[in-house]
């Protein structure tokens, strides 16, 4: 028995030896780590096909320098191109061009042009080649650039010396401000994409040789493309509506002084109160925390009077922003990133069985929905002094 | 004396309520989600889940307390009992064949799993070859070995799956879950067909209840262990759902695996956090192939005679393995998968009641007829 | 050829016609007997005297070197020679014998031979033989004396708080330091001689009561079926009647520690105790037995703790470490954190080999330099550690033969594999370690999963003198995980190890807190 059982293994053991040869063994220094990839519309359009670019930051490791030996004065990254109608096309072609085959699954960030993101059902399917395969991360970003994709790709900063790693930090900073909004997650967009929701996607801009964060496109779910983009201003009702905020300011006056609140936190809650016919009557109710940042008055903020007023204007400030985006939303873009389907769809799911093919599309209710806003600002600080200058 | 009191190949009521959630946990909770999903709307699929638990559990009660009522006795002798002997060794052949498919399915499903999850170019065979040896080699050594095995790897097993849980928390939406109770009665049925034969394996009972010293607890044991199980699943599933939504969990192919892949580790150890789920979710499957496997082997046994463990293993490994890289694509391995379950729950099911009826009829006790 | 092989049984009967296993009255032909049996080596002495002014000749026999010549100068000669005109011996060659044997040797231990099987035995083992002519016995008088090596600290297990004295190579020392921890009467020391030729003494301890009776009558059946010729160390002993010899995994621990064998026996297990070694066998071991030390239950339960937990992780990257370098390095880059994954494909670039080969080359390396650094005297070993430390450091890196990640990687295994306390299973970890390297090196973190679940296979159907080597983890004896990778406050641990099915259950008492 117990003899049996060791020829047993042994042969087991021999065989697979044998039998297997190392077939997915790829070192780690042979490897091309893609971090960011960037997708054009190509420039030159041969046949009837779209032809699209997709450029590609791969990590040259050598050029990080060791700890020893001092920075080195390589580049730590090579931009690869090349032009062809699928992703995954073009991603063999790459293979063509570098010693190192690239490889996803260190990606960090998808950067697509304005141009590609506008093309109908582009985006999806060009999505899908980043979902389906199993190297890519759900957490990997997706934003649109101003322009030229590949030109975030050369991005420079002082600190890092990848561009990818580098907007990929900075957009980290999303807590800081109130008017960009949080990074989208490749993940996130599967989710929109198989419920046919519309959705924001955030957008980057260069400013000479870097890259700024700031602006939205808004994305369609009907249309299946880009409708239109966002201002700094609308993206921060926009993020009041949907609460999505974890720091920034609000500048607001007191007694004609310039005042500046801090936003600590920021609660919001959308319900539907009634729906007649096809109109969708919303109530949305924002509660903000904030404290005194700076104020140019020289009055005591920590007078409950002087707070008071303060807080009503700061309320009328949101007031005036929520409903700005809201106008937007509804009038210009005719898009519903509010939010307002998801809630129907939970809520109110007959209703939303009947209006799913006509909310933000076709016959577009969503235009005549009315939303009633409500803002609560309470200021619970005032900063260390009650007055600096008298 | 060659074994200390409790080394020998006896079990206790308590491992047997270790082996069934054990035999459960496997390949399968890995795409239940999805087919969950499919027919329901939102959360919806919990109820056809938990309702289907209830039905398994109970029926696991019944297996083993049927298996009980003959303590001490192998399922072929208390089957010659009930419906003489030749019957008794077609239903153990018939039963036999339930744990060779189920070997088959579960390996060739680890082969597909880590062809997508883990390899690129490796052959299918080599991968399926590999687990299937290390399968061979626990099924040739002891039978209690075997369940010493799921008691070492199901804490292992559980542990894994509420980690995944607990670092997804950050990315559960509440809103995924409503509505409530949107879902038709079709939707329903489907998912309830769905939950039921994701519950495989407790046909194990029939034989194992044999080896446990005093088994009139074994069939509560049973059922928790079953409770235990369905718990899991349903974890599971509701993380899953709250994190992806019930529209992207349809679109996933394996969504508890995906879930995985949303699992960041504060503090950047180490990432891609859904390979090494899937590795340790290899010691489950591991442990549903050999009691699988046990159970087939130990039916054949009572057939063939105590001494034929080896040659029996032996004749057996080539076939499954070759019935496990019949399956051609993706498709046919989840019609080949649902087959299984319906065989291995009609099966079991048409063995148990068979038997808990004829000895009814005929009174038959464990000192034989009356 | 000659008369060594004279105890084989076999060789007995044919040397048979040139002496015989009798014992004579004629006093020359029993001192002939004994010189043709030993082919009069010249460590024998023999005195031949008459006892005091009678003609009662008498002869002394004895090993030089095997006696203490104090003892029989001062106790047998002398008073053989002076003490006897005091008394009158009697005529009778009868009571001579017995008046001899009970009055005038004054030693403590003093038996009878009947042969000249007993008078050899007991010759070779150190006691002197008393002939007198006419009486067809001898008398035996245990006078063992030999040099022994002094009470030491033990080398291969130090421990820094704790008792300080380990075994030596005296079997009677060794029994002794034992009841010192053990004064129950129930202490049982049975002798065994083991060896065909060795003969040496072999002691079965336990504590009657405690150990469950099945173990006892196993291990008793196991001892009494050696038959090689000698046991020179409790090695033999161990690989003889452990129950799987083909296992990596020692199932029996050996210790140079009394308290150790003390604390075991008193949990029910039992030690074996061989003559001419320090190292004393305990058994039934477990898996988790091999990850404890004495020291746990010395310091405070916080400390004995976190110990424990620092031994399985010290367990585990033994075992693993190179393994999952290899397979995250080669297969599973995806895994490794971004930044890191570009330093160490930084560091690596320019290595020739892959990490596979990178990594068994160091391992080697790693496991020479020990091996090397065991076999050198202390004073070559520094420069062993010197050159190696340069050679596996500096060298190697600098000439891009290997990389500084796996420098860290291997010097870490190293460093974990010495914390694991028992050294014959940190060996086999060791061992164990390039098998899953090679699985890693095969099917990535697939294979590393495979071969863990092919260790935990063997390792369950293990058994230690029947007793499951997993247990208590699985078969599961949840009251005894309180001594296992924790370690709960001494006044908790009121109960003797279930797994070993102990007749006493209880090892204390709360209420008497």
């Amino acid at each position: 028995m117990a003899k049996s059982k060791l020829i047993c293994l042994m042969i087991s053991s021999i065989s697979v030896v044998l039998l297997a040869g190392c077939w997915d063994r790829v070192e780690i220094e042979q490897r091309g780590f893609v971090l960011g990839a960037a997708i054009d519309v190509a420039e030159e359009q041969t046949d009837d096909e779209l032809q699209l670019t997709l450029t590609t930051q791969i990590a040259v490791p050598s050029g990080f320098g060791t700890p020893t030996g001092g920075g080195s004065k390589k580049k730590a990254y090579m931009n690869i191109s090349a032009t062809g109608h699928s992703l995954f096309a073009i991603e063999r072609k790459m293979a063509k061009q570098t010693s190192r085959s690239p490889y996803f699954q260190h990606l960090k960030m998808i950067i697509m042009s304005e141009e590609v993101a506008n093309k109908p059902n582009l985006l999806s399917s060009l999505m899908d080649f980043f979902i389906r395969d199993h190297e890519m991360r759900r957490g990997v970003r997706v934003v649109i650039m101003d322009g030229k994709a590949m030109a975030a790709l050369e991005a420079t900063s002082d600190n890092e010396n990848i561009p990818t790693i580098y907007i990929e930090s900075m957009m980290d900073n999303d807590f800081k401000n109130a008017d960009v909004l949080e990074p989208l997650r490749v993940g996130k967009v599967h989710d929109f994409l198989v419920t046919t929701e519309s959705f924001v996607i955030p957008k980057l801009e260069m400013e000479g040789d870097r890259v700024k964060y700031q602006g939205a496109e808004v994305y369609n779910g009907g249309k299946k493309r880009v409708v239109g983009s966002l201002n700094s201003k609308e993206i921060k009702g926009l993020n009041f509506i949907t609460g999505k905020i974890k720091g920034g300011m609000i500048k607001t006056e007191l007694h004609e002084h310039l005042t500046t609140l801090q936003i600590l936190r920021v609660n919001s809650n959308m319900s539907i109160t009634s729906i007649e016919q096809n109109k969708v009557n919303a109530s949305l109710t924002i509660n903000m925390d904030g404290m005194v940042a700076e104020t140019f008055s020289s009055v005591d903020v920590a007078n409950k009077r002087n707070l008071e007023k303060l807080e009503t204007k700061a309320e009328e400030k949101i007031t005036k922003l929520v409903n700005q985006t809201v106008e937007k939303m509804q009038q210009d873009l005719r898009t519903d990133v509010l939010g307002i389907e998801q809630l129907l769809h939970r809520h109110h799911y007959d209703f939303w069985k009947k209006v799913e093919k006509n909310w933000d599309r076709g016959k577009n209710y969503f235009v005549d929905s009315d939303i009633n806003v409500q803002v609560n600002v309470n200021i619970r600080a005032t900063g260390g002094a009650d007055k600096t200058s008298d | 004396m060659d074994r200390f009191e409790y080394g020998d190949d006896k079990i206790t009521d308590k491992e047997i309520m270790i082996a069934i959630p054990s035999i459960v946990i496997g390949v399968g909770i890995l795409y239940l989600p999805r087919s969950l999903a499919e027919g329901t709307l939102a959360l919806d699929g919990w109820l056809p889940l938990l309702i289907g638990g209830i039905i398994v559990s109970f029926l696991t009660w019944l297996t083993a307390r049927l298996a009980a009522q003959f303590p001490g006795q192998e399922f072929l002798d208390y089957a010659s009992l009930i419906v003489s002997r030749p019957v008794g060794i077609c239903l153990t052949l018939l039963l036999a064949v339930q744990g060779l498919l189920i070997t088959a399915f579960e390996t060739r499903a680890i082969g597909d799993l880590a062809k997508h999850y883990l390899f690129d170019r490796t052959p299918i065979e080599v991968i399926m070859l590999a687990f299937f040896l290390v399968i061979i080699y626990a099924v040739s050594g002891s039978r209690s070995g075997i369940f010493r095995l799921n008691m070492l790897f199901l804490p292992i097993i559980i542990f894994i799956a509420m980690v995944v849980i607990l670092f997804t928390l950050g990315w559960f939406d509440k809103g995924n879950m409503l509505p409530v109770f949107q879902t038709d009665i079709d939707g329903y049925l489907a998912a309830l067909n769905s939950s039921i034969f994701s519950y495989l394996g407790f046909g194990i009972l029939l034989f194992y209840i044999s080896l446990v010293k005093r088994p009139k607890n074994a069939p509560a044991k049973a059922a928790l262990g079953m409770m235990a199980a369905v718990v899991m699943y349903l974890i599971l599933f509701v993380a899953c759902i709250a994190v992806f939504g019930n529209q992207a969990t349809t679109n996933l192919l394996y969504p508890t695996v995906e879930l995985a892949k949303e699992v960041e580790i504060p503090g950047g150890f180490f990432e891609r956090f859904e390979s090494v789920f899937f590795v340790i979710w290899i010691m489950a499957i591991f442990n549903t192939t050999t009691l699988a496997l046990d159970a087939s082997v130990f039916a054949l046994q009572s057939v063939f005679g105590k001494g034929a463990k080896q040659k029996i293993i032996l004749i057996l490994a080539p076939i499954i393995y070759l019935i496990g890289l019949a399956p051609q694509d993706i498709t046919q391995l989840s019609e080949f998968g649902s087959f299984v379950g319906y065989y291995g729950l009609g099966i079991t099911m048409f063995v148990t009641l068979l038997l808990l009826a004829v000895a009814k009829l005929r009174g038959v006790t464990k000192r034989g007829k009356k | 050829m000659g008369f060594f092989s004279k105890r084989s049984k076999k060789q007995q009967d044919k040397k048979q016609e040139d002496f015989t296993l009798d014992i004579y009255k004629d006093l020359d032909k029993n001192i002939s007997n004994l010189k043709v049996m030993l082919e009069e080596p010249n460590d024998l002495v023999i005195r031949e005297f008459t006892a005091g002014h009678t003609d009662h000749k008498c002869a002394l026999v004895f090993i030089d070197g095997l006696v203490d010549k104090n003892l029989i100068n001062n106790n047998i000669l002398k008073n053989l020679q002076v003490m006897a005109e005091w008394k009158d011996l009697p005529v009778t060659n009868a009571n001579l014998f017995n008046d001899i044997k009970q009055e005038l040797v004054s030693i403590s231990d003093v038996s009878t031979g009947e042969n000249l099987d007993d008078v050899s035995n007991a010759l070779l083992y150190g006691s002197a033989i008393l002939y007198i002519n006419g009486v067809r016995k001898a008398i035996i008088a245990d006078v063992k004396g030999w040099e022994t090596r002094s009470i030491d600290q033990p080398p291969s297990e130090t421990i820094i708080r704790g008792p300080r004295e380990g075994f030596i190579e005296n079997f009677r020392t060794n029994m002794v330091l034992i009841r010192r921890y053990i004064r129950d009467p129930n202490l049982r020391f049975n002798t065994y001689d083991v060896g065909r030729r060795s003969k040496k003494k072999l002691a079965l301890t336990y504590v009657d009561g405690i150990i469950h009776p099945d173990l006892l009558k196993e291990v008793k059946r196991r001892l009494s079926s050696i038959d090689m010729d000698s046991a020179p160390e409790s090695g033999y002993i161990e690989q003889w009647i452990e129950d799987s010899f083909l296992s990596p995994f020692p199932q029996m621990l050996n210790t140079e520690r009394p308290d150790a064998v003390a604390e075991a026996l008193l949990e029910g297990k039992f030690a074996i105790i061989l003559d001419g070694t320090p190292f004393v066998l305990i058994a039934p071991a477990t898996i988790g037995n091999t990850l404890q030390a004495p020291e746990d239950y010395y310091e405070r339960w916080w400390i004995g703790t976190g110990l424990r937990m620092l031994r399985y992780l010290a367990a585990f990257l033994a075992m693993f470490l190179p393994a999952l370098y290899i397979a995250l390095v080669s297969y599973h880059q995806g895994m490794i954190p971004t930044k890191l994954a570009f330093s160490i494909a930084a560091s690596r670039e320019g290595v020739p080999f892959p990490s596979v080969v990178e990594a068994f080359l160091m391992g080697i390396t790693m496991e020479l330099l020990r091996e090397a650094s065991v076999r050198l005297p202390k004073a070559i070993g520094q420069t062993i550690g010197i050159i190696g430390g340069l050679v596996i450091g500096e060298a190697a890196v600098n000439a891009g033969v290997v990389s500084p990640i796996m420098v860290i990687v291997v010097a870490l295994t190293a460093i974990a594999s010495f914390s694991v306390p028992a050294y014959s299973v940190a060996i086999s970890f060791r061992l164990l370690r390039f098998g899953v390297m090679l699985a890693a090196a095969i099917l990535g973190l697939y294979g590393i999963i495979l071969a863990y679940i092919m260790i935990n296979i063997h390792i369950v159907n293990l058994k230690s003198i029947g007793v499951p080597y997993s247990s208590p983890f699985a078969p599961t004896f949840f009251q005894d995980w309180k001594d296992l990778v924790f370690r709960a406050p001494i006044p908790v641990l009121t109960k003797r190890p279930g797994y070993l099915l102990p007749d006493d259950k209880k090892s204390a008492d709360k209420k008497g807190r």
